[in-house]
């Protein structure tokens, strides 16, 4: 999961066993699979032995035993993982997560307390950040997923940066040893405000304070009580990220010409209908990714599959169950790339008996892009307070 | 282990010298440097010895500077209820200046008296004819912003480079390039830089994203960070030198190298060659296909180092030069970034670290300069000039299979043009397109709101997972194959084809 003197020496290094793999097969299809000797991994792409991906680099193509379906084989990273890790609690997500680690003034060697663990998705990030020689000491008041959060940090390669321990923190505050100790400390808890009199024990003079609410009332007590407890300089702020889809049109530019096939929206019924069912004969292709004709490349497999997705994409993004927005964006944008590319193949084949010479008229495609239509409008307010350096 | 943070002031750190929390400038400390408070010109030998943090005002002498308490805002004051805050300012009439009682020459007055900026404050609110109609709120706000003007409290700050971005990205953002701290945050992530990993980065934010990524390194960890540019032989190392400002040790600043993107390139194609010339020979001898490797990079290196050196000391010089007319004034107050007398000890402390730097150099001069080329495992690129598409292309012979790449650019249509082309091409997965959005709040009982302005330019991110060369030719290949069958189907733009 983070890199190690090994993997420096040796950045391509070729999966082994024992190692996790992120299986990609899509931009909204990604999980974890512990390789083992003897393992397989089934998906609706194939059956993959492990076996079959020893020794290959990180990063390569995995083809399936029978039908040449494919996968991806990816090098687990903090931002992977929170794509693919198991939800026990809402978790944060790379903007929150990546403001979170450079406003705490995160750097080898510090000291962080975090509560609660939660699904530990910043868990394994602010471990990347204090690195082999600082630590990430984190409490969890329920106690099996303290158990399982420190079965994956284990597991990944955290288990001498991290510590898990199972503690309310609300109610009695962080343990002792760490006053005076900590160079930053994050709560993500229904009630911060009330920890925030043991946070000002723990955080060293100019240290830094962080709390993740997502309502106001919860920040407004917080900010209140970081005042009143020796912090300054508390800032609350929103980050999001805002996906773009990015797909190719036509624009007309012959206004004298006749309307061009119908496409997409404006269709009758009955061509939708059609239409729908060459995308899914399309998908199923595209699922297969059978070598013959998934010549073209990754794409062909990846833009044929969303395009039968493009209608349900908007859908699926604005539902508040979408958990990873960026994975669910960004697939509409490819669902975008592939519907018009479905598209395009229509009307070239529409165009193709009439002769060159409209082929030739034909004006370039343009790369567009727009933000997807539905995505996260709000994940939390991150509050930041400096601990005061008495005189 | 020297501590992550040391907590003292030294001669020679750079400290980011925040006035009220708003305006930064960022001073490297020596004897002679002087800081501004307010008006005034005050000896930052003051500053040294001083934790981190420390918050300082005038001296009674109005001449030097003393370290002050820090005080609890006041806006937590107010009662908290709903029907609090009863009056109007329905009677409020602009007057301007008639409805304040003390005159300029009143107030200068009792500044040579020796008033404190509180006393001042208050004497102004008593001698408003329209204070004490004023709401709870308004006279809240009436008083924070005469404070801001009579009352003011720098801060010893430490330069993080999240701190060296605001700093930079509020005075002279087109120094950095107008790269935001959440975007810098992004990028570091996204890339997935920490200890012990080999990052490559091109950019044109005056270095600071090498910088940060450095900071990310730990000291005497395995890895490194290349920062590298493009434009050939013929091109000139381009500014890079914010690393100077964020008062690293000797050792960790012996983990950034910077490099001519054609250099890089070669090193890794004749690295290349000798592991393949190795294997045809003799393709179990994994040691010394490394110990050649090695030989091959140390001597590459060695020819290297002094044209490089040399290269960064001409860059100090053009520097320091550079840095007083290229001094943009920060609006109101006018505090460059750098206190003038700062900018000769900058590049004295700055030479200090890299003395400190290639000491350990000369020991073991090959082996950390072997570990300091590609293949690299993170890449961030930052170069808005250069076209994404083309710069991604151009570096990924250096990156190492299932590297992490986010790429930041002002603009939105370039990464767009990128993404588009690097769908499906088997280079890399994983693609996104993404802008940042960032917004501060106010937070204050009964008074919650955004901050009336926010900042719309925090850029735009591709970030992908690079493939590995295997999953490339793979598909190369199967292109080829097929070619000749869809040679008739052929687009008559001539892209990438799609049934």
């Amino acid at each position: 999961m983070l890199h190690k003197p090994a993997s420096a020496a040796d950045p391509g290094r070729c999966i082994q066993e024992g190692d996790l793999v992120v299986v990609y097969e899509g931009f909204d299809s990604m999980k974890s699979v512990w390789v083992t000797a003897k393992g397989n991994c089934n998906n609706k792409y194939g059956s993959f032995a492990h076996a079959d991906w020893l020794g290959k680099p990180f990063g390569s193509r995995a083809t399936a035993r029978k039908g040449g379906g494919w996968v991806l084989l990816l090098a687990p990273t903090p931002e992977l993982w929170t794509s693919v890790l198991r939800h026990r609690t809402q978790i944060l997500y790379v903007a929150d997560i990546a403001m979170v680690c450079a406003m705490l003034e995160l750097r080898p060697g510090a000291v962080v307390l975090e509560s609660g663990t939660g699904s530990g998705s910043l868990t394994h990030s602010l471990a990347r950040a204090v690195g082999p020689t600082g630590h990430v000491w984190t409490y969890e008041f329920h106690e099996q997923r303290a158990q399982m959060a420190a079965e994956e940090f284990r597991a990944n390669g955290l288990g001498d940066i991290v510590t898990v321990t199972q503690l309310d923190i609300e109610e009695g505050g962080f343990p002792e040893r760490h006053h005076g100790k900590a160079d930053a400390l994050f709560l993500d808890l229904p009630k911060p405000y009330k920890v925030v009199p043991s946070a000002a024990r723990c955080v060293r003079p100019d240290g830094m304070f962080c709390s993740f609410s997502p309502c106001i009332e919860q920040v407004q007590r917080t900010c209140e009580a970081l005042n009143a407890n020796g912090f300054r300089d508390i800032r609350t702020m929103e980050v999001l990220l805002r996906s773009h889809e990015v797909s190719r049109v036509q624009l007309q530019t012959d206004l004298e010409a006749p309307p061009a096939a119908p496409a997409g929206r404006k269709q009758g019924r009955q061509q939708q209908q059609q239409q729908q069912q060459q995308q899914q004969q399309q998908q199923g292709r595209g699922a297969k990714r059978s070598r013959t004709e998934s010549g073209d490349g990754t794409e062909q497999g990846e833009a044929a599959r969303p395009a039968s997705d493009a209608a349900a994409a908007a859908g699926a993004a604005s539902e508040a169950e979408a958990d990873a927005p960026a994975a669910a964006e960004a697939a509409s944008g490819e669902a975008a790339a592939g519907a018009a590319a479905a598209a395009g193949a229509e009307e070239e084949a529409a165009a193709a008996p009439s002769g060159g010479q409209q082929q030739q008229q034909q004006p370039a495609r343009q790369v567009v892009s727009k933000p997807v239509p539905f995505g996260r409008g709000h994940t939390g307010y991150l509050t930041f307070a400096r601990r005061v350096v008495p005189l | 282990m020297a501590s992550a943070y040391p907590a003292l002031v030294r001669e020679g750190d750079t400290i980011i010298w925040s006035i009220n929390g708003d305006r930064q400038a960022l001073i490297t400390i020596d004897k002679n440097t002087k800081v501004k408070l307010g008006k005034v010109f005050c000896s930052a030998a003051a500053l040294v010895g001083c934790p981190y943090g420390s918050m300082f005002a005038l001296g009674a002498d109005g001449k030097t500077l003393e370290r002050t308490e820090y005080v609890p805002l006041s806006d937590w004051d107010l009662p908290n209820a709903p029907d609090f805050n009863t009056r109007t300012n329905a009677e409020l009439v602009d007057a301007g200046l008639a409805h304040q009682a003390l005159s300029a020459e009143d107030i200068e007055a009792m500044k040579a008296e020796g008033k404190a900026g509180a006393d001042i404050v208050a004497a102004l609110a008593a001698n408003s004819a329209t204070f004490a109609n004023k709401t709870e709120f308004s006279q809240e706000k009436y008083k924070k912003k005469k404070a801001k003007k009579y009352i003011q409290v720098g801060t010893v700050r430490r330069p993080t480079a999240a701190a060296v971005c605001e700093a930079y990205f509020a005075n002279s953002p087109s120094r950095t390039g107008y790269l935001r701290v959440d975007a810098l945050a992004l990028l570091l992530s996204l890339a997935n830089v920490g200890p012990h990993a080999r990052v490559l980065v091109v950019e044109s934010c005056g270095g600071l994203v090498s910088a940060a990524a450095l900071e990310r390194l730990c000291a005497g960890s395995a890895g490194c960070v290349v920062s590298a540019w493009a434009g050939g032989p013929g091109a000139n190392r381009p500014a890079l030198d914010a690393w100077r400002h964020m008062n690293f040790s000797g050792e960790q600043r012996s983990a950034l190298r910077f490099a001519p993107l054609h250099a890089l390139l070669g090193e890794a194609r004749r690295t290349q060659q000798a592991q393949q010339g190795q294997q045809a020979e003799e393709p179990a001898a994994v040691p010394q296909q490394q110990q050649q490797s090695t030989a091959v990079d140390g001597q590459q290196a060695a020819a290297e180092q002094p044209a490089e050196q040399q290269q960064q000391q001409q860059q100090q010089q053009e520097g320091e030069q550079q840095q007083q007319p290229g001094q943009p004034a920060a609006g109101e107050g006018g505090e460059p970034m750098e206190a003038q007398d700062g900018a000769a000890a900058a590049a004295e402390h700055a030479q200090q670290a890299e003395q400190q730097a290639q000491a350990p150099q000369g020991a073991q001069a090959q082996q950390p300069r072997q570990a300091h080329g590609a293949p690299f495992n993170c890449c961030i690129l930052a170069a808005s000039a250069l076209s994404p598409l083309a710069l991604i292309r151009h570096v990924l012979p250096l990156l190492a299979p299932s590297a992490s790449l986010a790429v930041f650019s002002p603009w939105q249509h370039p990464l767009a043009e990128a993404l588009d082309a690097l769908r499906g091409q088997g280079e890399a997965a994983n693609l996104a397109l993404q802008e940042a959005w960032w917004r501060e709040m106010q937070v204050l009982p009964l008074r919650s709101h955004p901050n009336m302005n926010m900042n719309h330019g925090g850029g735009y991110i591709l970030s992908g997972t690079v493939l590995a060369p295997s999953a490339r030719k793979q598909q190369q290949q199967q292109q080829q194959q097929q070619q000749p069958k869809q040679a008739n189907q052929q687009q008559p733009n001539g892209k990438r084809q799609r049934r």
